[in-house]
This record gives structure tokens, sequence and C-alpha cells, in this order.
């Protein structure tokens, strides 16, 4: 049911490709506004670069979140899924790559854009977009269990935020680190793949997560 | 009710303790103790730091302030561990009273990690002349109250009572698998820009009074910590079952018959 | 073996929303061949004990459920029974037509099963008076086109294999939006159901045009 579910999501998505457009408009504009909101000096763009687009991803990916789930528990369909506890968690791993390959995917091939705005060189570049595509993934896993527990609540993203936020500062730090290291000639692989075991442990144990987080919102 | 009953008295003895008819009482018992205790250690454990500890050679009067800061950041860690204990049994038992005890211990936790903060920056102040800085600790500290913030936010904006507890006790479950996570992803952050950092662990030597001072303070925070959740609690089980409570005291009926408590 | 020992059993029903009681110690008693009407005003219980029934909300204790003898937790984990749960929202998207909902349905409703062809669902869809519109967005489909897209997946379900599983329809106000035609429909399926051996529980207003006699439950009582 993986692959049924999958070409579902996608399916859906692409007949309202506004929605992932939007996101990706989105990263640039935000990134767009730091200079605009300091003096673009190429040595401190150069200094912020890496974390400004980092935190553009971050909040990015927070906004394409409350589409997750929140269509498919209004109109019945999460239910459905629900009934089906065999394929539940195939169904659910479709949705959750589904989601990334409309958000966290398309923004890491974007970010290079975001670097030459900022003067990085083409391997921070290359460093960046090499976090970007193992830490998205990671910001989409811990979303979706942020995005399943706003489901029992009422309000709107606010809530989102504060709790998907705190529990993505470590893939902030360890993305745009790489990128600085990377710049400070210390060479970016011991980030990378931190973020690459936190990216396996967090598709190990999100989904658990967000499972559980769904079937209480169900109750 | 009678089902309930029939459950608690077959399973083991801590079991008995986890209706909230018969937590209701031993709570209140404690309660009085509790803060007297706190009380008492509090004032002990701050003569001991604000009078008889020394001067630090290093850093002055202004280091006492430690006396009030650990103790507080040790608590708000250990109550969130708590919260997470809590969690666990709430989720896997299904308890209503691991649920409640969570939810008093939020508020609790928060004040803690908050006031922890807050003295530590009047500790960076005078030390390295900056109120904030970004140290490895203070910055975890901040994202333990965010992420306090976010179990009572969460908390206060779901409207049922049993849906509230099982996706509080998820997301304590879930910030406590994330806590050692961020402080080393925060610690590996802040070696890294050595020269913005200052280490506010670089704490004066302990000398045997500072240390016996800041034990006691621990102990106080404990026991404060312990009362004021048990009192939250209490007042839990008075809102959301009021039965419970109502059979057990006296003088709650008196109150409900004035009118002050809902039956 | 006897439809005694086939049947639906469960006593011990408790169920709250929040802090109002809903039911209280509700018992029933269902076999092969039968259905159960739940009456009650808005309100009642009605949903929320079909959906408690699916497992999608937990009862206040522990029922007591069993089928065929065995004790079950709720029906959705019931190996001896196919369960089709049709809720207030019925689980179909907008973005896609009505065909492609279906067959998504389907994909889940017939999960562990043989597949069904499309030819199957284009003539489910034709018996149920939607064929012309299948192609639709769903978007555009009226409140009436929509119910029979539900009554198509019903169709649908009595044709599929499994004949170690009773058939179980949970469905939760099928006749709203009907017109004289769909509801006609809706009895015979209903019927022939029924003389399949399945069973149904069914939440509803009014009684149903030319459906089988039922059980009926009186949740405002």
């Amino acid at each position: 049911m993986f692959l049924a579910s999958l070409q579902r999501d996608l399916r859906l998505l692409l007949r309202q490709a506004s929605e992932a457009w939007l996101v990706l408009v989105f990263f640039l504009l935000i990134a767009s506004l730091f200079p605009l909101a300091m003096q673009p000096e190429p040595k401190t763009l150069l200094a912020i670069g890496p974390g400004v687009s980092w935190v553009s991803a971050l909040l990015s990916v927070l906004l394409s979140m409350p589409r997750m789930f929140a269509a498919d528990a209004h109109d019945g369909s999460l239910e459905q899924m629900l009934l089906q506890s065999e394929a539940w968690m195939g169904i659910l791993l479709g949705k959750l790559v589904a989601h990334w390959l409309a958000s966290g995917l398309p923004l890491s091939l974007v970010a290079p854009l975001i670097g030459l705005q900022y003067g990085l060189d083409a391997t921070s570049i290359a460093v960046l977009v090499a976090g970007l595509l193992i830490g998205t993934p990671i910001l989409t896993l811990i979303g979706a269990i942020a995005a399943a527990l706003n489901l029992s609540a009422r309000g709107g993203g606010a809530l989102l935020a504060l709790l998907m936020l705190p529990l993505c500062i470590p893939v902030l730090v360890f993305g745009a680190g790489a990128v600085e290291a990377q710049s400070a000639g210390l060479g970016a692989e011991a980030h990378l793949s931190l973020l690459g075991a936190g990216l396996i442990v967090a598709s190990v144990l999100a989904p658990w997560a967000c499972s559980t987080a769904i079937k209480i919102a169900m109750d | 009710m009678k089902g309930m009953m029939r459950d608690i008295d077959s399973g083991a003895w801590w079991a008995r303790y986890a209706a909230p008819t018969r937590f209701f009482p031993i709570a209140g018992r404690l309660v009085a103790p509790l803060f007297m205790l706190a009380a008492m250690l509090a004032s002990i454990g701050l003569y001991i730091g604000f009078m008889i500890a020394p001067t630090d050679w290093q850093q002055g009067e202004s280091y006492r302030i430690i006396f009030i800061h650990v103790p507080a950041a040790w608590m708000s860690m250990i109550i969130y561990l708590a919260m997470a204990f809590w969690g666990v049994l709430a989720l896997v038992l299904n308890t209503r009273l691991s649920a409640m005890m969570l939810q008093a211990l939020a508020p609790t936790g928060a004040w803690m990690t908050f006031i922890a903060l807050w003295t530590g920056a009047f500790w960076g102040k005078p030390t390295w002349g900056t109120y904030w800085v970004w140290d490895a600790r203070i910055t975890s500290e901040l994202i333990l109250l965010f992420l306090y913030f976010g179990v009572i936010g969460l908390r206060a904006s779901i409207d049922d009572d049993r849906k509230a507890d099982k996706a509080c006790a998820l997301m304590a479950i879930v910030g406590a698998v994330n806590v050692p996570i961020i402080y080393f992803s925060v610690k590996w952050w802040n070696t890294l820009h050595q020269g913005a950092s200052v280490s506010l662990t670089a704490a004066p030597k302990m000398a045997q009074t500072m240390l016996a001072a800041m034990l006691i303070m621990t102990a106080a925070a404990w026991a404060y910590s312990i009362a004021a959740s048990l009192v939250r609690v209490r007042s839990l089980i008075i809102e959301r079952e009021p039965s419970s409570a109502w059979n057990q005291s006296p003088s709650l009926q008196q109150k409900a018959l004035a009118g002050v408590v809902p039956k | 073996m006897s439809a005694e020992n086939l049947a639906l059993k469960a006593s011990r029903i408790f169920l709250s929303r929040g802090r109002r009681r809903l039911i209280k110690d509700l018992s029933f008693w269902i076999e092969p061949g039968q259905w159960l009407a739940l009456h009650g005003p808005n309100g009642s219980g009605k949903s929320t004990l079909l959906r408690a029934l699916c497992g999608l909300r937990s009862f206040d204790h522990e029922p007591e459920l069993s089928f065929n003898g065995q004790a079950i937790a709720n029906l959705a984990r019931c190996s001896g029974i196919r369960l089709i749960f049709q809720g207030h929202a019925q689980g179909w998207k907008d973005g896609l037509s009505a065909f492609e909902n279906l067959r998504w349905q389907l994909s889940l409703d017939q999960y562990g099963a043989a597949p069904i062809g499309d030819q199957a669902l284009e003539s489910a869809l034709e018996r149920c008076g939607i064929g012309q519109q299948r192609h639709l967005p769903f978007a555009v489909l009226s409140a009436g086109q929509r119910r029979r897209l539900a009554m198509s997946r019903l169709v649908l379900s009595l044709q599929g294999a499994g004949h170690q599983q009773r058939l179980c329809w949970l469905l939760d106000e099928p006749s709203t939006a009907l017109d004289d035609q769909g509801q006609a429909l809706m009895g015979s399926l209903l019927g022939q159901l029924l003389n399949q051996g399945g069973f149904a529980i069914i939440a509803t207003h009014g009684a149903i045009p030319h459906a089988p006699p039922a059980l009926t439950c009186d949740l405002g009582a």
C-alpha cells in the first residue's frame, strides 16, 4: 500500500500544485528578507548565509506542515486508512515520503540560488544542498509528529510551530554547521554523517510516534 | 464503578494508589509537611550559601546566585524526566492519575527553568558583563523552556480531557527523547564557536560549605516541587473527578456546601 | 454451525463524549442475516457508538464483544469479519475523480484479497447511477451523487472474495440526500447483504424503505 498511498498523495498534490510552489516561493522570499533588513556587506552575508538558508528551509517546511493530515482528517479518509491496521504503516510512510518529495526535495534543489545570493562558493553550496537533502526528511518526520498532535488541538499553526521547532534545532545546528565547517576548511563529513545518523533514527522512531498521535486525535 | 474497584483490588499493591479516590487524601496529608520541609531546607541552604560560605577569590560575592541557579536547573531537568515517566505510564497503562501528575508537574518545571534562566542572566552580568550568553547549558535551558511551553500549550488547546492526557503524554515522551540530542547538538555548536562563548560551567571550585549549601538547596527544591505538584494534582482531581475528592474530605464537603467547590 | 455461534454479541457498553455519559450498559446480539437499526435524536451517540465499535475511539470501560464465540477488541480487528465503515465524513477526496476515489477506497477494502478489476468498478458505478460522472472531479458532484458513490462501494463489497469472513456494514445515516430511486437501491443492497449471511449496524433517523425488517435500538430512550 506504500506505493499506492504515495501515488495518491502525489496525484492530489499535482492537482493542487500551487501548494508546493508556495513553499518554494516562501523559501526564496524569507532568504531574501535578511539582506534587506541589514547592510548587505559580502563578508556579513557570507557569514550568515548558511544559517539563513537553513532557517528559511525550516520555516518553509513548517509552513507546509498543516496540510499533511488536516485535509484527510477533515474529510474522513484518515479514519478509513486507520481501519486497515495491516496496511496502515505503509500508507503513513507513503504520505511522509510524498510530503518530502513536494517540500524538502524542491527546497534542497533550489537552495543553490540562495547560496549564490549570499556569495557562498561552489563546495559550500554543494555541502548546503547535501545537508538539506539529508536534513529535510528529518524535518518532515519531526513535523509529522507535531502535525498529528496538532490535529487534536483547536487553533492555528502557532502551536504546531511551538511543538516542531525546538525539536528541529539539532538538524539546524548540524546542517548549518556543515557548511561553515566546509568554509573553514575543516570538512563537513562529521556533520553530514551525524545528520545521516539522525535520519536513520528519525525514520525508525518518528512514524511510530506520528501514528500514535493520529490515533489519539481520531479518538 | 464496581468494575473499576474490582480491577484495582486484584492488581499490584501500588496500583491501589492509582485510583484518585485513594490518592487524594494521601496527597493532602503530604502537602503541608513537604512545604514546611522545603521552607526549612531553603532557609538553611540560603543561610549557609549567603552568610557562611567563603567569598570566591575569582568572582566575589556575585557567584552566590548559583545556590539558586544550579538547583533550579537540575530540577528543571529532573521534572521533565519525571513528566516523561508519567507520560509513559499514562500511555501504556492508560491511568488517569499518571496523566494528571504530568499535567501538574509541567508548570512547576517551567518555573524552575525560568528561574534558572533568570538567575543565570544575573550571574552573567557582573561576571562577564552581559545578561545573556550563548553558553551550551543556558541555551539548552532555553530550549527546555520551549519544550515545557509546548506541553502546556498542547494541554490548553485540547478540550477533551482524555485526548489531552494522551497527546501531552506523547509530547512529553518525544521531548524527553530529544533532550539529550538537543543538548549534544548545542554543546557541539558551542564548542565550535569558542570565541562567542563563555562557559557558565566554570563554577568556582567547590569548598565544602558551598557544596553543602548547593545540596541543601537542591533538596529544598525537590520538596517544594513535589509539594506544589501535589497541590495541583489535588485540584485537578477535584476538577475532573469530583466524586473521588468529595467523598474523602470533610473540609471539602463543607466548602462545597458553602458554594466554594463544585459538587 | 448454528447461527447463534456466528453472532456478534456485545454487552457492557459504556460510552461518553467529553464528560457526558451517552450510553450506559448497552447490550445487543446480532445474528448473520440480521441488521440493527440505531435510532435516536441528534447527539444521542449513534455515530460515536459506530466509531467505537470500529475501534476508532475507545469505550469508557472494556466492553464484552465477541464474534463467533471469540472475544474481540473491536470489529476492525476481528479476522472473521470484513468491515465496511461509512461515517458522516465518508473519506472521499475532492481532488480526485469519483472513479479514482473508488479505486483508492477499494484498495483499502480489498487489502489482502484479490484486486477487483476496472470493469467491475465501472459496472458498479453504472448500477448506482453515476456511471456518467465517474471521471468528473469529485468536488462537482451533488450530495445525492456522492451518496451513490458510497453505495457503489457497498455494491463492490458484496462481490468481493473472502468467504471465510462475514461481511459487516457499519453505516452512519446512509440514506441522507438520496432520492426515492436511491433509497430503493439502498434497501435492495441491504437485502442482498443479509441474504449473503452478512450483517449490518446502521444509524438512521427514519426507516430505510424497501429494507428487510430490522432489530432496533433506540439510544434516545
